[in-house]
């Protein structure tokens, strides 16, 4: 029988291929076996080193978005691919093919498809495809359509395939990650009895908020003088960031280096280093995360935010769920290159120090971790393909059912939208009453399940290309009231990258566009700080070339004040405007936007002394627009809150109200049946008076 | 229909000759809008009550039906009485046998059908954004557009005389036989076709969102297509005013005439506040009707004149929406389409709508005004 194993590019997609290859010998010793991978992934350095023939059929990764020179490279790439994997399907004539997903493994089933479809069906070409991730990839998803199974390593994933076709297998772990002893791998260290190994690797490229994060907290460990930390920055020497590089420049910012620090690019030994490991510092692929976890080392996992689906997150998340890692989230700061993904040095050597300071806790997450490892999803394949290969005689002992989480592990994605409709179906209200609903309580916030998820999703969002999903980021640190990432706020608000240059020239400004900075004001009426931070950007924004942040930051600032004034509290008082703020909104009072004319006379009311208002106001009382009208009487109103007892103003507005025009072009329709109709059904509600 | 049959009847000579009047293409017209209007107003309480028994009921964002401000839960789909009633009416009036009355006829019932799926699927759906997608929208309406401009560019099947079927009207030209030009688009004729057909029924669809604002706004334009109908069908007026005469064009005057009676009897209900809303079903197949008279009268640049309410809306809603709102990320108008930036600025419904008629009234006055300016 002969089975073609494809899929690659990472070591996260080699790894179970390679587990699987060997659960099949084990079962047929006589199995014939071809790798079908890409040039350029690490299948091509692995391969070699163990006995199974390797082919190559050209793929890359899919850009997103819409048509593009990247998307027709992409396009081109993979019909050659499909060509070739084609060529080699007719020559090798598989039994089975076994796909591990990625762009590494797309041309192999693919071309099975169109072998498929080219012979009507006549040449079956089963194939099996392995899902690692808790949420696919578009490849992945694609590529189900033609694959005959999919075992998946979440059960998390079944939602996204066909019913019957998927079915959860668990993670494929090669048998030689457990061949090295824990004693001897230490005793080849040179380990002590009571040093504490540290691993840390952000897969083989390297991960950038890993390798910084953990040269950060290097001086944070310094006082520790027990454990010794083994870092594999990765290999990438890319044009935006070199590991090794940037790595060696921070480590010597740093001056000394402590010497129970050892920075290399590729741990070539992985198995050994991580047998002697008491603790592992990992991104969250399927690979890494789980192989670690197989061996039931304590880790602390860092996904990598934002990327498609937000699997790593999803991953980490399902497993931190059932107490196997401690899960850091990334989250955006400001650098002088803009927003970039960090975890700060501080935070991580708190985390390593409470591990390592906590034997129990170390023990509790290496016992969960191999709790959640399955060492048969291997098996478990095999035998599906070998059924697939029609060998029926496949007899396997004891080969226990799937280990599923209880149902509070599954993590399900949702879209930036869904994740924000939730919130405000949770909290009872939408973004859009920002200034009418007023502060959200405390407890309202705190009683929202998984506020630490929403609060990094939010804040990763603001990462993101597209000011859409950005947009969603803003409104979710509003309504999650986030307060520590107010910075990251106030830098959208106040950032003044000019935007790509057609969109200039359409009317665009910055890279933060209008509807971003306008929502960052509805954002900061809920989380309701007053600093000086943020008053400087108020004052910024109150100049905006776009109307609408003009206008909502003048909604901000009537919210900000309404909402202290009549206020009991003695820790909460009216806010004492400096002399810049209400000048300013004076001069919105006659700016081209009516909207914006609207709303700095209602809130002139708000921030102005009483004679200054009636200034402004008094000659509007004839205006021809009906809004301008309205705002005028909004701000007498605002005033009476305010100056409710001071008699002075009072009667100069007494002394000139009566020549306001009082016509108007502004009705709201009013339906007396409706009301009616839903007084009857309120009443014939269950409790209601009958 | 009854055009026909006394023409048929006059053939017995006296006293039968008097029917000869029922064929006049004024008496036709205006009992086609008298038919329609009578239509309307008998037809519209009881579907209106069908419609909303239905479920056919409005599904605008943000609002609670029950909510005493709230409009939402008004029966929609009322475009469907102006169908029927406009068939009712073009069956009796119109001249069965003319190639006009089909392509007419044709352009309601694809352009209806097309509104109608989308109708129901927004009310499936609950909400307004379930309707059909724009691409499955554009597919069909380009695809009757070019059907169209074929059967109007073929010599086997076209209606207008052969040598000039392939021409377009353009504002203030003279055509070649009165020493003028005919602007010939040869087989580009029936791309334009189809884009104009496009353009017009997107047009007439966008302005529906306001009571009483796509019937009124649409009455002006079809009254100065139907009167250059009459102009052109007539080759003594076409002689006098210098146009190349259509024979036959005549029964875009009747339809015309059909859709007028149809709109007003459809305002007699749709007036603010509205008991019923035509729907996309009204919409697309008022502006697929339209599109279908500018493109049989060959006064596709009248159009411009005529309806140039329905491009300021349009063009405003492509740049508000399309570069504004998806592309850069900001508002440039308060809201689009621009009849609701009215309302945002504080102007009641009632009067946006009559503002808008008014000046589509002013338009269609202009394009009449055009007609001796050669």
């Amino acid at each position: 029988m002969k089975v073609l194993l494809t899929g690659g590019g990472s070591g996260g997609h080699v790894s179970p291929m390679l587990a699987v290859a060997d659960a099949l010998r084990s079962l047929k010793p006589d199995l014939q076996f071809l790798y079908v991978g890409v040039p350029q992934g690490l299948e091509a350095t692995i391969l070699p080193r163990t006995n199974i023939p390797i082919e190559f059929a050209p793929s890359i990764g899919m850009p997103g978005g819409k048509l593009s020179p990247a998307m027709l490279r992409f396009l081109l790439t993979f019909m050659a691919g499909v060509f070739k994997a084609m060529l080699i399907l007719m020559k090798y004539k598989p039994d089975v093919i076994v796909a591990s997903g990625g762009f590494a493994s797309a041309p192999s089933v693919f071309a099975a498809g169109v072998w498929r479809a080219l012979t009507f069906g006549m040449w079956k070409l089963p194939v099996y495809l392995h899902e690692q991730n808790a949420v696919p990839g578009r490849m992945n998803l694609a590529a189900a359509r033609i694959a005959n199974k999919i075992g998946l390593a979440h059960e998390a994933g079944k939602r996204w395939f066909p019913a019957g076709k998927a079915e959860t297998v668990g993670y494929p772990v090669r048998g030689s990650v457990h061949e090295v002893t824990r004693e001897q791998a230490r005793e080849e260290l040179n380990l002590g009895e009571d040093e504490r190994y540290i691993v840390v690797f952000g897969g083989s490229q390297g991960a950038r908020t890993i390798n910084r994060s953990v040269v950060d907290a290097l001086p944070f460990l310094s006082t520790r003088n027990d454990i010794r930390i083994i870092h594999a920055s990765g290999t990438i020497k890319g044009s935006e960031y070199d590991s090794a590089r940037d790595t060696e420049e921070r480590l010597k910012e740093l001056g000394r280096v402590p010497e129970w620090y050892q920075r290399v690019d590729y741990l070539h030994d992985m198995p050994k280093h991580l047998a002697a490991a008491d603790l592992a510092v990992i991104r969250a692929g399927a690979g890494a995360l789980l192989e670690v976890c197989a061996l039931g080392i304590p880790s602390i996992v860092i996904p990598k935010a934002n990327l498609p689906g937000d699997s790593q997150v999803a991953n980490a998340r399902q497993l931190a769920a059932v107490g196997a890692i401690d899960l850091v989230y990334e989250e955006p700061s400001l650098t002088e290159s803009g927003l970039i993904e960090e975890v700060p040095g501080e935070k991580l050597a708190e985390r390593i120090h409470a591990l390592l300071d906590g034997p129990s806790r170390r023990g509790e997450l290496a016992h969960c971790a191999k709790q959640s490892y399955d060492p048969q999803a291997a098996l478990r394949v095999a035998v599906q393909v070998l059924q697939f290969g029609g060998v029926a005689d496949v007899q396997v002992d004891d080969l226990k059912p799937v280990l599923n989480g209880n149902g509070k592990t599954q993590i399900t994605y949702e879209t930036p939208t869904q994740l924000r409709r939730g919130v405000e179906k949770r909290l009872g209200f939408i973004f859009e009453k920002a200034y009418s609903h007023g502060r959200i309580e405390d407890d309202e916030i705190t009683r929202l399940e998984d506020l630490d998820y929403l609060r990094y999703r939010g804040a990763a969002l603001l990462v993101h290309g597209a000011w859409q999903v950005r947009n969603e980021g803003i409104k979710l640190l509003g309504l999650t009231r986030h307060e520590d990432r107010l910075m990251l706020l106030l830098h959208v608000l106040t950032d003044r990258t000019p935007a790509p240059k057609l969109h200039r020239y359409l009317g665009g400004d910055w890279k933060y566009v209008g509807f971003e900075r306008r929502n960052v004001l509805s954002s900061l009426a809920f989380i309701g700080v007053w600093n000086t931070r943020v008053r400087d950007a108020v004052v910024l924004s109150l100049d905006d070339p776009y109307y609408e942040v003009r206008s909502a930051t003048l909604k901000l600032l009537r919210t900000l004040q309404r909402d202290r004034v009549g206020v009991m509290d003695p820790e909460i008082r009216p806010i004492k405007f400096d002399d810049e703020i209400p000048a300013k909104v004076r001069h919105l009072c006659r700016d081209n936007s009516l909207e914006v004319r609207v709303e700095a006379l209602h809130t002139f009311g708000w921030v102005g002394a009483p004679n200054d208002v009636l200034d402004v106001c008094l000659p509007l009382l004839q205006h021809q627009k009906v809004l301008v009208r309205e705002g005028v009487l909004k701000a007498f109103h605002a005033l009476l809150n305010r100056y409710g007892s001071e008699r002075d103003w009072i009667d100069r507005l007494h002394g000139e109200l009566d020549q306001f025009l009082i016509t108007s072009v502004a009705v709201h329709p009013y339906f007396p049946l409706k009301e009616q109709y839903a007084m009857l059904q309120k009443r014939l509600l269950p409790g209601g008076e009958a | 229909m009854i055009g026909l049959i006394a023409r048929w009847l006059a053939g017995f000579g006296d006293p039968w000759d008097a029917f000869r009047v029922l064929d006049y293409v004024s008496v036709r017209g205006i009992g086609a809008a008298i038919t329609t209007l009578l239509f309307m107003l008998l037809l519209t309480p009881p579907m209106i009550r069908k419609l909303f028994l239905a479920g056919q009921r409005d599904t605008q964002r943000d609002f609670d039906p029950q909510l005493a401000r709230s409009k939402r839960g008004t029966p929609t789909m009322g475009g469907m009485i102006v169908l029927l009633s406009l068939f009712a009416s073009m069956f009796l009036w119109m001249n069965p046998l003319s190639a006009y009355t089909w392509v007419l006829g044709s352009a309601l019932l694809v352009f209806g059908m097309l509104g109608a799926v989308d109708d129901v699927n927004k009310v499936r759906g609950g909400k307004a954004d379930a309707g059909l997608s724009r691409p499955a929208k554009l597919i069909v309406q380009t695809g009757y557009g070019l059907a169209l401009g074929m059967f109007l560019y073929s010599n086997a099947t076209t209606p207008f005389p052969e040598q000039i079927s392939d021409t377009i009207g353009v504002l203030f030209l003279k055509p070649s036989i009165y020493g003028g030009l005919d602007v010939h688009l040869g087989w580009f004729y029936i791309v334009f076709v189809a884009f104009v057909v496009v353009a017009i029924a997107n047009a007439v669809n966008l302005i529906d969102g306001l009571d009483g604002l796509a019937a009124g706004t649409t009455i002006p334009p079809v009254m100065v297509f139907g009167v250059f109908a009459y102009i052109l069908g007539n080759f003594r007026l076409c002689d006098y005013l210098l146009y190349n005469n259509l024979p036959g064009v005549h029964e875009v005057t009747v339809f015309a005439a059909a859709l007028i009676g149809a709109l007003v009897g459809f305002l007699w209900y749709n007036g603010y506040p509205a008991e019923v809303f035509m729907g996309d079903t009204g919409s697309l197949s008022l502006g697929g009707a339209l599109a279908a008279m500018v493109v049989l009268t060959k006064q596709e640049f009248l159009f411009i004149i005529a309806g140039g309410l329905f491009i300021f809306v349009n063009v405003t809603h492509v740049i508000g929406d399309r570069i504004g709102i998806s592309l850069l990320g900001k508002r440039i108008f308060y809201r689009t389409p621009i009849h609701h930036s009215y309302e945002f600025l504080g102007l009641a419904e009632t009067k946006v709508s009559l503002r808008f008629a008014i000046v589509a009234f002013v338009l269609a006055m202009m394009a009449l005004a055009t007609v001796k300016i050669r």
